[in-house]
């Protein structure tokens, strides 16, 4: 948020009130993050534009945001957080082990993409074949930028036991990724 | 924690796909339907529970002159007038009804 621009809590404020330039403004600055972290999560462009909007509806909703809680971002990464797990833990039952189910939109085109997408295919998997718990840490972590404290907030544990997620899943990733690329 | 992870670069390179195009649309639209529907009970309440604050200076001056209005604007009773005409009094003392309902005269003093 640079100088002179409105905080997430006066523009949700705004919003709730009807202001439907507020809302615009409020859903473009979190609205990729939130669907980035619930494709990363389920690994389904669908479900995670269903979870976005479910985020932002549930502001309106009985899910009450106030300022002193924190930032409007945890609270909706906590909240998208929740569906993605209601989603998995669905998904767990119906499936197991079903492919993600989109192919990546907006594919650089072929020659400059063709390495770039294996390179993205291969980390997708290693990534997506982690336990979940450690796949989500990483992923607010890494993709996200979140601090440990943040995620702490939302997975709702402690910095350290973030840190550890993320620990294990950094071995698994690199023991993962080197047999991927040197295995045959 | 991770600035010189080599692992990072790597990470990095699974990109996201962008959102579909309608994505935008149905929650612009999903959130202005949402919210006109949670607000039309919430206008209805509004007329149950709006309170008014008024100082008490003003509310008393506002009583007085209700009151001062109401025992000006009172209907009037209707005069009373004197009337020098004749007065009849009727004495009833001692009278009983008959059991047929029939009525009698009595002889008696008549006062004038």
């Amino acid at each position: 948020m640079t100088r002179g621009e409105a905080s997430d809590a006066q523009l949700l404020q705004q919003a709730l009130r009807g202001a439907e330039a507020a809302f615009d403004q409020l859903y473009r600055r979190h609205r990729t993050p939130i669907f980035r972290f619930a494709w990363r999560l389920t690994g389904s462009v669908a479900v995670a534009e269903d979870i976005t909007q479910e985020c932002f509806l549930a502001l309106l909703g009985g899910a009450r945001f106030e300022e002193g809680q924190g930032k409007l971002r945890t609270y909706l990464f906590g909240i998208a957080r929740h569906y993605a797990w209601k989603h998995l833990r669905q998904d767990e039952r119906e499936v197991d082990g079903a492919e993600a189910d989109d192919v990546a939109g907006g594919a650089p085109d072929a020659l400059s993409g063709l390495l770039s997408r294996e390179r993205s295919a291969l980390v997708e998997r290693a990534v997506m074949a982690l336990p979940p718990l450690q796949r989500e840490a990483l992923i607010l972590f890494e993709y996200e930028d979140l601090a440990l404290e943040e995620i702490a907030a939302i997975t709702g544990i402690d910095a350290g036991a973030v840190k550890s997620r993320l620990h294990r899943a950094r071995q698994t990733l690199r023991r993962s990724l080197a047999c991927e690329r040197s295995c045959p | 924690m991770t600035e010189d992870d080599p692992l990072r670069p790597l990470l990095r390179e699974w990109q996201a796909p962008e959102p579909g195009a309608d994505m935008d649309e149905r929650i612009r639209s999903r959130w202005q339907a949402a919210r006109a529907d949670r607000d039309k009970p919430a206008q209805m309440r509004h007329w149950w529970r709006a309170r008014v604050s008024i100082p008490v200076p003003v509310l008393a001056a506002a009583i007085l002159i209700i009151l001062a209005l109401l025992v000006e604007l009172r209907p009037a009773p209707p005069p009373v007038t004197s009337n020098p005409g004749y007065l009849t009094r009727l004495g009833a003392a001692g009278f009983q009804p008959l059991p047929d309902g029939a009525a009698r005269l009595l002889p008696g003093e008549v006062h004038q």
